[in-house]
């Protein structure tokens, strides 16, 4: 594979160059997997979508609705809301559906533990969710059933353990690939030195007559040689200004300090809050946006201290709460002008999970640019990944011969280039 | 009509060597390397160490500023977010443009809290969705930095509670001694406004107000009260009328409710198979109207003889219906025929005319009225009952409060959104008069020439910040509401009244009790005046049913109105003035988009012209841009010609609206102040003067005029036919489309045919709707960031437009004429030329053109990187990174559409005048404020590459992006350009031609589509619909 072969070699000569090996490739490993792990989770959520309960779809509700206030029911931890961990053995079912759909309805009608909860939380009423049928809730019970039976997973993401792990025997493979060829070419040399020496010493037995061995600096700087190392030098340093230039304004791996220590680690990795509940325009809007301060206050209302910081970076959000200031973050991911992007268009139309481009976001403390964001990366993308094609009602009345060819088998997916993806003026207008 | 020849300009017709330099050397900007060579600075003796040195501080420079770090954005959210915004998602909020009689029903679009874009409300039953330019523009007044900030006393600036407290103390001391309070403003559509006048007025009594409008339509107001006892401005429903007679009335382009009439003109105008109808258009005028170049039949007049045509029409429909004539009406042979027709036709359509009379004059509109009349029209074509509101102005009033103010009886005077120092004719006379009023406020938006004569200014709020109401016609109510924060520190007109009444309401406020006393009991849908209010602001309009009309009765005296208007006709030259179609009466003078916006008719920007009749131009070897004085009275004014194809003859015409020089940095000193030629006469001002004296002074200007840039270089581009030849043959003017629809059935490269699988982006503009106004080219510039390049760049040929509007002269009746083509190499059209006799009688076609997304496009196999290529959805798109600027494509484009940025117009950031144009209108653009108003989805150009229409390709990716969202098909008419949804004739349909129930596939199956330069095989995805006039037999 040739993409593959030119990547390794960069890396290799990264290395020679930096002697810092490069985790470009790691990361894309690693998102890789997580992206087969996710998409696994999702098939096994669309398998059992049929079925009027279940815990998949308990867990996409409980991620979407509940997590902004509830911790995972794996803790014990209190949050805005109580921890849910075995309140399905607490409370009947009856009681926690209709807690769950209307809890002023059942407030007002006098119940006693509604009322006992309200007072306890100091009169923070829960969000209703009238629009759950009875399945939905019973799907939410089962989740929380099924997860208050595991053990909490502490500290780093399961995904990102499993990530670091890949990444160091693959270091050793390499460190010892290296050692062998290192070895192996010393050897060589010397079963070559000996290997002439001995014929050498044969020759001299009997009786040829032998040229004066040469210095080994004068035998190794032949004028050919020397052109061959020019040669190399000359197209190495070619290529490496190429890349370089290429690589002029981008910013991969850009990692500002930013005014807040806000980690996504343990937002969106222990606490597994839902990308969309602070980031909501990436599904309505061009930009994913920052939430503003008070999306924040929302929970931080009730949590005053993180685990890491204690009150001191908390503190920050009270401050631009009560002084109107809005806090001033640093853009991570910034593209050109010229460059028109959406994110509605990809996270909502065409359902691309954020990770893709952002790459293990719930891993990191501190953002930083994961993808190069260069217009090779989008067009790769656009070419490789299959669009929302037959699953969007929109594509219905259009593209007719895709759509006969995808039912003949003659192709098994449409890509986002077939449809005319990789246009100018499908990002630059 | 294959045979006919269309022309721009006269230098085209002509061929002048001028006209072909230019013509051939388009693209060519040769450098000045003669010039450099031939330099001190070349022949100097150290020209090589100054070159070394040179050479050295650019690497040097280059080096420094190539090592800059990449610049830290930040993200900056809110600290609590508004629930209605999504960064990045536009909000529309439906709002009405209403500046004195201008009005449009209006949806603002704004971007994360800025307003950027206008289009219209289809939900009012007036406007129907439509814009005119100066609509389209208001967006960028908004963030003019000329508008005020802050009050001021004389030039001094002062805190609002002290302008306050100062002024009550005025106020309160002349009521005390019962002094004459006089409040001059504009038409004022606001019902709210008109009740806070009233109150005002009893709050401090002895308070007049008095309505000024320069372009005033004073004479239908008195002509109507002599008429029929009620001094409005009656409802015109162009839409009924089959035949109509217009005698100056500019209604499509200036005249009472443009907008209005547009859309009603033209639901007339669209001919169909099923509706081969159209109506049947006579204008009379003297100056080339944008009315009258869609008229079917125009009768050049001059000023002079309007009255006498006006009574041989009343005296031709009398005898029709047995009346006794009245004395005079004695016009020319030409008239004469032209009015014979008019008149017989229109006895033919009883009820279903309508004659109409730009003129100021109450004498003229009382006749018009008894021709009305006699013909049934009032309560069909004419509604009395359901008026308008629109042009308040009654001239009387306002020369009535020059003479108290001269006198020094006006004790305290406040003037409200108008500029009488400026636009009326004895400005200056009003500025004196100024100075013996006690206490003069001016609520003025800027300080402009009225405004800085007065004591207090206390500046009122862009309409886009301003809370609001309309009643534009009876029981059509409209609202304004802000959507934008106030920019600078102004204060909304009516909140000053307020304040100065010791009110406790705000205006905002005041609007709402006055819905609530006086529109939502005349409803009964909605029960809670809350649930009715909110409704009201969200749609904008709250309409009540028309009123039935009632029968009426002429009482007028046409006798006497006869005998004042007849045998007047002049022989000398004559002067009329008449109304801009962009820039108005003048007040958006500092609006850069509507300075740049071509003329419909003359196509000249930033300019005040004279337009002369091309016989005196001969006979005085004229050419345009020579400079001519023309005199009237005392008053002198030296202005450059434009030979004007139509006018007629020994008549020059002037339009107002230019000529400011107190309106901001654009404006200022741009054009001639025209409004001194208008003088009183009776009790109503007069726009056309039979004594003047004209002379060429021999000085030549060089005019920015773009008639002849882009041209076609006498190919065929036009083509039209008439309505009984339509009816015949539905095809016809469209004969050669079959034989280029099998032009090019074989192709050399079968491979390079495009397929497109999904959309197919086409559209087609109905010439028969087109009226040229040029309210599609401002939506473009706003729409698409279009820059605007200065005069000087548009006299060589720079202009940025993405869409023109191509004006094409015809001679009427010229059918045998030999094209163009078969002689463009001999210079001139030599005896062709001379055979011309009759420069009076023209016809105009108006053709928008814009890139015609080829599916051969010619721009495309000519780029060498590729920066222009085509889309699967049929957009020729352009790619400005990849644009090295070679200029090939331009070269290759037979429409010539395409645009190059030869200086940076737009941003210049880091140098703020760094622009070649140092004028100020330029560099309004570059401002940051200003460019507050550019659209954030479209790249802003920078030098050196190509630009052209993208079909609003951010609009049609919006659309598409909506509908995956919604998990739905695209829906017809979703996707909209902004040319198309600013359009107020409806002219341009735009959608997916693969789709065949679509509106576009459907023009497409028209008879009378047909492609320019179809003969070329370069397969435009523009249709155009043929011309049909309905012009037998009208003279």
């Amino acid at each position: 594979m040739p993409v593959y072969f030119c990547h390794h070699s960069k890396k290799i000569a990264r290395m020679i160059l930096y002697f810092k090996p490069s985790r470009i490739g790691e990361f894309t490993k690693g998102s890789a997997r997580l992206l087969l792990l996710l998409s696994f989770l999702f098939s096994f959520s669309i398998s059992n979508s049929n079925a009027a309960v279940s815990v998949a779809d308990g867990q996409k509700l409980f991620a979407n609705n509940c997590r902004s206030c509830h911790t995972t029911p794996d803790k014990d931890q209190v949050l805005v809301g109580p921890s849910l961990k075995n309140v399905d053995k607490k409370r009947s079912e009856t009681w926690l559906i209709s807690w769950i759909r209307n809890n002023y309805a059942l407030r007002a009608s006098g119940d006693k533990d509604a009322i006992a909860i309200y007072e306890e939380y100091k009169k923070a009423s829960m969000t209703q969710f009238l629009s759950f049928s009875d399945d939905d809730i019973k799907s939410i019970i089962a989740y929380i059933n099924d997860a208050s039976n595991k053990v909490p997973v502490v500290a780093s993401a399961p995904a990102g353990g499993v990530i670091s792990a890949t990444e160091e025997s693959a270091d050793n493979y390499t460190g010892i690939l290296w050692v062998v060829v290192v070895t192996l070419a010393g050897l060589s040399f010397l079963i070559f030195r000996i290997n002439n020496n001995l014929r050498r010493y044969a020759g001299e037995k009997e009786g040829e007559e032998i040229p004066e061995e040469r210095p080994f600096f004068k035998a190794i700087f032949t004028k050919g040689n020397v052109a061959l190392m020019l040669f190399i030098c000359v197209m190495y340093l070619g290529f490496w200004m190429v890349d370089a230039a290429q690589g002029l304004g981008r910013s991969r791996d850009y990692q500002p300090i930013q005014p807040i220590k806000f980690s996504h680690k343990i937002h969106a990795g222990q606490n597994q809050i839902n990308c969309l509940y602070c980031h909501a325009g990436a599904e309505k809007s061009k930009t994913a946006s920052i939430p503003s301060v008070n999306v924040c206050m929302n929970c931080h209302k009730a949590i005053k201290e993180g685990p890491i910081t204690g009150t001191e970076e908390i503190s920050k959000i009270y401050a631009a709460y009560d002084n109107n200031q809005p806090i001033k973050w640093i853009k991570v991911h910034n593209l050109p002008d010229h460059v028109y992007f959406n994110h509605s268009q990809h996270v909502k139309a065409g359902q691309v999970a954020c990770q893709t481009c952002h790459g293990p976001i719930e891993t990191m403390d501190e953002v930083k640019q994961f993808a190069s964001l260069s217009m090779g990366w989008c067009i790769n993308c656009h070419r490789t990944t299959g669009a929302q094609f037959e699953q969007n009602k929109y594509y219905e009345p259009l593209f007719s011969k895709l759509h006969e060819e995808l039912k003949t088998g003659k192709i098994t997916q449409v890509t986002e280039g077939d449809l005319g993806g990789t246009e100018c003026q499908k990002c630059h207008y | 009509m294959e045979n006919k020849s269309y022309w721009k300009g006269l230098a085209e017709l002509e061929e002048t060597p001028e006209f072909i330099h230019e013509r051939d050397k388009e693209f060519a900007q040769e450098l000045p390397i003669e010039e450099i060579f031939n330099s001190n600075f070349v022949q100097k003796p150290r020209a090589r160490r100054d070159f070394l040195k040179m050479l050295g501080f650019s690497v040097t420079a280059a080096t420094v500023a190539a090592s800059c770090k990449i610049p830290v954005h930040q993200a900056i959210p809110y600290v609590i977010k508004p629930e209605e915004i999504v960064p990045g998602l536009a909000n529309y909020y439906a709002s009405t443009y209403i500046d004195g009689s201008d009005y449009c029903s209006i949806l603002v679009k704004t971007r994360d809290g800025r307003p950027i874009k206008i289009e219209g409300n289809s939900n009012s039953s007036i406007t129907k969705g439509g814009t005119n330019a100066r609509t389209q523009a208001s967006i960028l007044s908004l963030y003019d930095k000329a508008r005020s900030n802050g009050a001021k006393q004389g030039d001094k600036p002062v805190e609002w509670a002290a302008i306050d407290s100062d002024i009550k103390n005025q106020l309160a001391a002349i009521k005390t001694k019962g002094g004459n309070i006089r409040i001059l403003s504009s038409t004022v559509l606001s019902p709210s406004t008109k009740n806070l006048i009233a109150d005002f007025g009893t709050y401090y009594g002895n308070t007049k107000h008095i309505v000024f409008e320069p372009m005033s339509n004073a004479g239908i107001l008195s002509a109507n009260e002599k008429s029929f006892g009620k001094r409005v401005i009656p409802g015109y429903n162009f839409d009924k009328a089959r035949v109509i007679v217009s005698f100056a009335a500019d209604f499509l382009g200036s005249w009472i409710s443009p907008i209005e009439f547009t859309k009603q003109y033209v639901a007339n105008r669209k001919v169909s198979k099923e509706k081969a109808e159209m109506s049947r258009h006579y204008q009379f005028e003297s100056n080339v109207s944008l009315t009258g170049s869609n008229a079917d039949k125009r009768i050049a007049i001059k000023p002079s003889e309007e009255g006498d045509d006006i009574i041989a029409l009343y005296n031709l429909v009398a005898g029709f219906a047995g009346k006794t004539g009245i004395s005079g009406g004695k016009v020319s042979e030409k008239a004469a025929k032209s009015l014979n027709k008019a008149a017989a036709e229109m006895w033919a359509n009883k009820g279903a005319s309508l004659v109409v009379s730009g003129t100021n004059d109450t004498n003229s509109q009382i006749l018009v009225n008894a021709i009305n009349d006699i013909l049934g029209n009032y309560g069909n074509t004419i509604d009395l009952d359901n008026y308008s509101n629109v042009a308040q102005g009654y001239d009387k009033d306002f020369s009535d409060l020059l003479s108290e103010m001269e006198a020094g009886s006006v004790d305290a005077l406040i003037i409200y959104n108008t500029n009488p120092v400026y636009s009326f004719s004895k400005g200056n006379k009003f500025g004196e008069a100024l100075k013996k009023v006690g206490l003069s406020v001016s609520l003025n938006e800027r300080n402009d020439e009225t405004t800085s004569l007065v004591k207090y200014h206390c500046p009122d709020h862009h309409y886009l910040e301003s809370w609001n109401d309309a009643e534009v016609k009876l029981g059509k109510y409209s609202l304004s509401q802000p959507c934008i924060n106030p920019i600078f520190d102004t204060r909304q007109a009516g909140d000053s009244l307020l304040k100065w009444m010791d009110s406790a309401d705000d205006y905002a406020t005041l609007i709402k009790k006055n819905w609530e006393k006086y529109v939502f009991p005349t409803q009964s849908q909605e029960i809670s005046f809350q649930s009715f209010w909110d409704n009201c602001v969200r749609v904008g309009i709250y309409e009540k049913p028309s009123t039935a009309t009632s029968a009426i009765a002429f009482a007028g005296d046409v006798n006497s109105a006869a005998s004042a208007i007849s045998g007047k006709k002049a022989e000398g030259m004559e002067l009329v003035i008449y109304e801009s179609v962009g820039l108005g009466n003048g007040k958006y003078a500092n609006n850069p988009w509507l300075l740049e916006n071509p003329d419909p008719i003359t196509k000249v920007v930033w300019d005040t012209v004279a337009m002369v009749p091309v016989p005196y131009a001969k006979e005085n070897n004229l050419v345009d841009g020579d400079m001519i004085e023309v005199s009237a009275g005392d008053f002198k004014l030296e202005l450059p010609v434009v030979l004007q194809p139509g006018i007629a003859n020994n008549t020059i015409a002037v339009s107002v609206g230019l000529g400011r020089e107190k309106v901001g940095r654009a404006g200022n000193g741009v054009g001639k102040n025209v409004y001194p030629f208008v003088s009183m006469s009776g009790e109503t001002m007069s726009y056309s003067n039979s004594k003047v004296s004209v002379k060429p002074t021999g000085n030549k200007y060089e005019l920015a005029i773009t008639q002849t840039h882009g041209t076609f270089e006498g190919r065929n581009v036009i083509q039209e036919t008439t309505l009984s030849e339509y009816k015949k043959n539905p095809k016809a003017g469209n004969e050669s489309i079959e034989e280029y629809e099998h032009l090019n059935d074989v192709t050399l490269y079968p491979q390079d045919i495009h397929q497109y699988n999904g959309l197919r982006w086409g559209m087609n503009i109905d010439l028969n709707s087109c009226i040229g106004c040029g309210a599609c080219q401002v939506a473009c510039s706003t729409e698409n960031n279009v820059p605007v390049v200065g005069k000087d760049e548009v006299r060589r040929v720079h202009e940025m437009h993405w869409i023109r509007i191509d004006r094409y002269y015809s001679f009427a009746g010229d059918k045998e004429r030999i094209t163009k083509e078969s002689h463009s190499n001999a210079v001139g059209l030599g005896n062709q030329y001379d055979d011309v006799k009759d420069w009076e009688d023209i016809e105009v076609v108006h053709q928008p053109m814009l890139c015609q997304h080829c599916e051969n496009a010619p721009c495309e196999n000519v780029c060498p990187v590729a920066a222009t290529n085509h889309s699967s959805e049929g957009l020729n798109q352009m790619t400005y990174n990849r644009c090295i600027g070679t200029r090939y494509c331009a070269n290759n484009c037979p429409y010539k559409v395409r645009r190059f940025n030869w200086f940076d117009y737009t941003t210049s950031d880091s140098f703020p005048w760094n622009t070649y144009d140092k004028s100020e209108g330029v560099a309004m653009m570059i401002d940051d404020l200003t460019r507050m108003v550019l659209n954030p989805d479209v790249t802003v150009r920078s030098r050196g590459v190509i630009e052209k229409c993208s079909f609003c390709v951010q609009k049609l990716q919006d659309a598409k992006l909506n509908a995956k969202k919604l998990d739905r098909p695209l829906v017809d008419g979703e996707a909209r350009t902004a040319c198309q949804s600013a359009c107020p004739a409806d002219a341009i349909v735009f959608g997916d031609v693969n789709n065949k129930e679509t509106a576009v596939s459907k023009t497409r199956e028209d008879e009378r589509n047909y492609y320019v330069l179809a003969e070329l095989h370069v397969k435009p995805s523009i249709g155009y619909m043929v011309k049909v006039r309905n012009n037998e037999n009208m003279a």
